[in-house]
């Protein structure tokens, strides 16, 4: 189990391209994701200040 | 359904079945791909990028065809919400066109042995980056939302001739890039094996786009209807 995770993990030397890949594609979800969140979060607090 | 208070409506109401769909579909594609799909006999196991890569490109063409089309209505019919749409789609065409670019990138070097070449797939999918940044920039220039739709939904109509050229730029010019993984006309060259979790790869992120589109356009109509009526009485409760 463990030997085959390390498998996957180097993936022959070529593992850091596909993780590093992976990473990125992780990364730009993330920020599209959080960025509605946070803009939403602002203008309820903006809103409520107004109030 | 086309006026945002029942988009509101519709979109607050699907995102968790939209969130559940997208982690799935997406999950179950990344895995399938990078962790079950068999070894590629020429390329080895950094061909597994595929499986991030060639959705994330599709995406990009396919959000911007979206945009051209949310354009065209905003332009005809003058609906508020095909605005709002194309504000939304923007910044998520934009990053799946880096993640398009950059994977691409980190693929080339073990492949090609360089980061980058100004072939014509490479270059004009880096113009379609530019075009998103350039609506985005665009519409935060313009003070007037209204007049800013406008403005947007006219670059998009105009810009969406890059997404044909990127199709086609392998064809039309000798490029390093491969030829197109998905054609409508003929059978993939690639094993069912590796194929398969590559459907549904590019179905999962399908999904996640719908997903988060929802959730950028509730913020985009609440900031944008933040005076009316309905915000103030369903968002502020006041």
């Amino acid at each position: 189990m463990l030997d085959s995770l390390q498998l996957l993990f180097i993936m022959d030397g070529k593992g850091p391209y596909v993780w590093a890949c992976l990473l990125i594609l992780i990364i730009v979800i993330f920020i599209n994701l959080i960025i509605p969140v946070i803009r939403l979060k602002r203008i309820y607090r903006e809103g409520t200040l107004e109030e | 359904m086309g006026s945002p208070p029942h988009f509101y409506k519709w979109a607050t109401r699907s995102l968790p079945w939209l969130a559940g769909l997208a982690v799935i579909v997406f999950c179950v594609g990344l895995t399938w791909g990078i962790g079950f799909s068999p070894t590629d006999y020429k390329q080895g196991d950094v061909y597994r990028i595929i499986y991030i890569h060639v959705p994330s490109a599709i995406l990009a063409e396919s959000i911007y065809i979206f945009m051209a089309i949310s354009g065209f209505i905003s332009m005809v019919w003058r609906a508020k919400i095909a605005g709002m749409l194309i504000n939304s789609a923007a910044p998520i065409g934009a990053g799946f066109t880096l993640v398009a670019l950059l994977t691409g990138s980190i693929w080339g070097k073990p492949t090609w042995g360089t980061w980058w070449v100004w072939d014509a797939r490479l270059t004009s999918t880096l113009i379609l980056f530019f075009l998103y940044a350039a609506i985005i920039g665009l519409h935060s220039s313009i003070e007037n939302k209204t007049k800013g739709d406008r403005a947007v939904a006219i670059l998009a109509v105009l810009g969406v001739v890059i997404v044909p050229i990127i199709k086609k730029s392998v064809d039309w010019w000798q490029t390093l890039h491969q030829p197109s993984t998905f054609t409508l006309t003929s059978s993939p060259s690639m094993p069912p094996e590796m194929y398969l979790p590559l459907l549904v790869c590019v179905l999962g992120f399908y999904f996640l786009f719908i997903f988060m589109l929802t959730n950028s356009l509730r913020g985009e109509i609440i900031s944008r209807e933040r005076d009316k009526s309905w915000v103030k009485k369903q968002f502020f409760k006041y």
